[in-house]
């Protein structure tokens, strides 16, 4: 799965859905084990992000209109 | 030559507006009058606009630094008080009055114009609760309109850097107050709402006195507002200010600031968030490994008791315990047997020829012979009778046999 483009929002989804999944406790060892992986990954990608985090400021270019 | 005599209009201009200039009176004037042509340059900020009464006008300007100083915004039939000196403008050949100050007339005539405004677009609707748009949860892009000079921004960024670094800043300066206050706002929210990727907008100002605030009472302002289809966050002022721009946007907050924070999520509760279902994670993939112990651990079992040892020693456990049921129980039918044969014993004694020769019966014997019929013996045989106690020898007299 490529997460690298994923929003925090977006990442914390997929995270819930992962671990909702996992909860219903219907998977095989093997499944389990892929989808903690991946859960883990992610959740380390999200907390990544928080960390990482910078505030980014740009401005709008005022479009100069002649009067 | 007439030539000579002749003065440039330029020479003209000059001698007039010198003329204006010498008399101190056009210094200093204080005029009433109503507005009208009313023109707020956008480039420079200078404003223009006509002073009139009944019968007659008068040109006036007044440049932009005045009129940042501005506390309210005029509009065209707006009796107001303008102080400032009279003079020409040469290129024109048009004499006007400079304004420094403007007041609207009355002191209570800005409340009086606020409240008409404010009834007006309430009956329309303008401010209405199904109008509110709701803020979205996590926004990318965050707007903000505000001065570039203004603490407003500056506290946006703070804010907006401890909650929510996530997020992104799309910076539109615009005047916040003075008569370009409302045209910049509107023209910042047109071209923020022509783009895709804004999720929210904060329309902020610091603290001022009403007056300062009055740009955001700017009629075509609130109903840009209104009608964005961008949500909208106003931080204006404090507290206790509120101008139109707050009535029409979807949610207002008291300062600049509180705006900010009712846009952002805390990234704190995001850390929460982010651990929570970590933990949730854990739990569940933990829950499913002990499952899966279990069930391995039943199979376990299950497999240990098919195994041929543990057959072999179960059985032999069987038939240890078969066996001690079996010695139980023949333990137990001996007893018995012993007392029936004592029983039987007893039964037997009481049987004996001894008994039986207590009780009277004899035994005859001949030459040892023991004489059960009276076919074996003849008359004068010599017979022993045997009695318990002793034997009598006798003679057979006489045989007599039945039947």
């Amino acid at each position: 799965m490529k997460k690298d483009n994923l929003t925090y929002e977006e990442a914390m989804k997929k995270l819930q859905q992962l671990t909702e999944e996992l909860e219903k406790g219907e998977l095989t060892l093997e499944e389990t084990v892929k989808l903690y992986d991946e859960a883990t990954k992610l959740s380390g990608y999200c907390t990544g992000l928080l960390n990482n985090a910078k505030l980014r400021i740009s401005e709008m270019a005022e479009k100069k209109e002649e009067e | 030559m007439i030539s000579d005599s002749a003065l440039t209009v330029s020479q003209l201009n000059m001698y007039i507006k010198m003329m204006f200039e010498s008399d101190i009176r056009l210094q200093k004037v204080l005029l009433i009058g109503e507005i009208s042509n009313f023109v707020n340059h956008y480039k420079t900020g200078h404003c223009y606009f006509s002073l009139k009464d009944d019968s007659c006008g008068i040109k006036a300007v007044m440049f932009a630094g005045n009129a940042r100083k501005l506390k309210f915004v005029p509009e065209n039939g707006m009796r107001v008080y303008v102080s400032g000196r009279v003079s020409v403008f040469e290129r024109d050949g048009v004499y006007q009055i400079y304004v420094d100050s403007m007041e609207p007339e009355g002191a209570g005539a800005l409340m009086a114009a606020f409240n008409q405004l404010k009834d007006r677009l309430e009956k329309e609707g303008l401010f209405s609760p199904e109008r509110k748009k709701t803020l979205p949860e996590f926004p990318n892009k965050i707007g903000v309109i505000t001065s570039a000079s203004g603490a407003a921004f500056h506290d946006i960024v703070t804010v907006m850097s401890r909650r929510y670094p996530l997020g992104e800043i799309i910076f539109y300066p615009a005047a916040v107050q003075g008569p370009e206050c409302g045209r910049d706002n509107v023209k910042a929210l047109r071209e923020m709402n022509k783009r895709e990727d804004i999720d929210v907008i904060i329309l902020g100002r610091g603290g001022g006195s009403a007056e300062d605030l009055w740009g955001y009472n700017d009629e075509s302002l609130v109903r840009e507002i209104a009608n964005s289809k961008i949500p909208v966050v106003t931080g204006i002022g404090h507290e206790i200010d509120f101008t139109l721009s707050d009535f029409a946007a979807d949610v207002r907050a008291a300062t600049p600031s509180a705006a900010a924070e009712i846009v952002t999520p805390d990234i704190t509760e995001l850390y929460q968030w982010t651990d929570s279902l970590i933990f949730r994670l854990e739990n569940a993939a933990s829950s499913i490994i002990e499952k899966l112990e279990d069930t391995l651990k039943n199979s376990a079992e299950r497999l240990k008791y098919s195994d041929p040892v543990n057959k072999i020693e179960k059985q032999s456990k069987d038939i240890e315990l078969m066996k001690s049921r079996l010695e139980t129980a023949v333990s137990v039918y001996l007893g018995n047997a012993e007392k029936q044969l004592a029983v039987a014993d007893e039964k037997l004694k009481m049987l004996s020829p001894v008994k039986m020769l207590q009780k009277g019966y004899a035994m005859i014997f001949r030459d040892d012979t023991k004489i059960k019929s009276a076919a074996e013996i003849s008359e004068n045989d010599l017979i022993k009778v045997m009695f318990s106690d002793g034997t009598a020898s006798c003679r057979i007299e006489e045989i007599r046999k039945y039947g």
